[in-house]
């Protein structure tokens, strides 16, 4: 996004306002994510932690991940951080479990979502989730999301990338 | 900026030597900031509830990091203390009106800055338990309440317990896994008494073989 801001003239509203596509219009955002993404199908999981920056957003990923909040005290740990679980009938991957985030992550996101008849990124499983949780509307790009990436992505290091992957 | 010192840490996997850096509370700070930028722009209402109580705060621990005795014993007595009950003095409602909520999962959640519009929010129980034995369409985030009044009885005491369950979990197990819905304003006394009579009244089909 910083690219397509600071080289190619777009905007960040243009951006946001694109950022998931609907019935009626494809998101531009969402086609191009999951072109770059399986770009590097075949390729592991290497996500780099050289920097003292990424450290520090792996580390703000991981505080997100336990803290919990709203009228229902979630955190993404409570639905994600036991093995075998399930909401009804929906199971939950354990993300606790380098192997779980590993197939989550390297062949899970960018994913056609059945339910939603078209492909969906990390953002929006965020989103979602997010939106479970009875918070308010999770910022496309923020910080925090990408913070919360950082902490799975790393994790997911060694997993063999083939993306789009497909959900429910 | 967080860090003033930049130590040359590798990889995690020398965390060891950099195992203050970042240390705790700038991490806390760092990620804090994230989050409220995160939701920067939504009315403060709803900002509000990413806003932690202490003991949502003492709850955000990985399961590796327990605990202590004295802390474990702030959150439950924080609990004890939040108790409301109907105003009839009734525990156990309708077990059929506790029926329609205890499927129901619906409230509360937020889409573009609105709140969904509903009559009243659910109860969310099958979400997370299995209650009645014919309903497959279950979670296991909490453990199955099939045959629960059968198994209990439906005494005052079980019901007390129940309807304390559900008004706020953490009283009988600090930082539980199961939302403190009567605390948290999600569902009302009554509401939670008729979501009591679905589990212990014996003419359930929780109950029923
Ligand atoms: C109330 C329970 C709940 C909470 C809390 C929750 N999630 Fe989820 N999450 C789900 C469900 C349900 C799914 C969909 C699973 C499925 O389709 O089988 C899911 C799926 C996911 C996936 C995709 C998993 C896959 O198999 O591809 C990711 C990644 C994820 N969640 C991350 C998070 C993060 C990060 C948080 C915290 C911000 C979070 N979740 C909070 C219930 C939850
Ligand atoms: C997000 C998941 C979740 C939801 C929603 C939830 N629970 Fe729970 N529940 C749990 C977990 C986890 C436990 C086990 C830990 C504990 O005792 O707090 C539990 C424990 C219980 C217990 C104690 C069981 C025993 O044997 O003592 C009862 C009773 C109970 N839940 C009833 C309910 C009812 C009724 C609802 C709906 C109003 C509900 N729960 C909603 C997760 C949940």
């Amino acid at each position: 996004m910083t690219c397509m801001i600071d080289l190619q003239g777009f905007t960040r509203e243009d951006i946001i306002r694109d950022r998931f596509g609907s019935l009626d219009k494809d998101s531009d955002m969402e086609a191009l994510v999951s072109f770059i993404g399986s770009k590097s199908n075949g390729m592991r999981m290497n996500v780099p932690m050289r920097h003292a920056k990424e450290y520090e957003r792996y580390k703000a990923g991981e505080y997100i991940f336990h803290r919990r909040a709203g009228p229902l005290d979630f955190s993404c740990a409570t639905c994600h951080s036991e093995e075998g679980k399930r909401i009804r009938l929906q199971e939950l991957p354990n993300m606790t479990d380098p192997k779980q985030v590993q197939i989550v992550i390297s062949t899970g996101w960018p994913a056609y979502r059945g339910t939603q008849a078209t492909v969906r990124t990390m953002q929006h499983r965020l989103y979602d989730c997010n939106w479970q949780m009875r918070l308010p509307d999770l910022g496309y790009a923020s910080d925090m999301s990408v913070a919360l990436t950082s902490y799975l992505n790393y994790r997911a290091n060694g997993g063999v990338i083939q993306l789009p992957g497909v959900r429910r | 900026m967080i860090c003033k010192k930049l130590l040359p840490c590798i990889a995690l996997g020398l965390a060891a030597s950099c195992a203050t850096f970042p240390d705790a509370p700038n991490v806390a700070l760092s990620a804090e900031e994230m989050i409220e930028a995160a939701y920067a722009g939504a009315p403060d209402v709803l900002v509000k509830r990413a806003v932690q109580d202490a003991d949502q705060k003492l709850c955000s621990r990985p399961a590796s990091e327990k605990l202590s005795s004295e802390e474990a014993e702030r959150v439950t007595s924080s609990a004890k203390a939040s108790m409301r009950y109907p105003s009839s003095g009734k525990l156990a409602g309708d077990w059929k009106a506790g029926e329609q909520l205890v499927s129901n999962a619906a409230g509360m959640r937020i889409r573009d800055g609105r709140i969904e519009q509903v009559n009243e929010n659910g109860a969310l129980c099958v979400n997370c338990h299995a209650l009645d034995p014919k309903d497959l369409n279950v979670g296991n985030l909490g453990p199955a309440l099939t045959g629960y009044g059968a198994q209990h009885g439906n005494s005052d005491a079980v019901i007390k317990y129940t309807y304390e369950k559900i008004y706020n979990a953490w009283a009988y197990y600090p930082c539980s896994n199961m939302p403190r819905l009567g605390h948290n304003g999600y569902l009302t006394p009554e509401q939670i008494a008729h979501v009591v009579a679905y589990p212990v009244d014996l003419q359930s089909p929780v109950n029923r073989k």
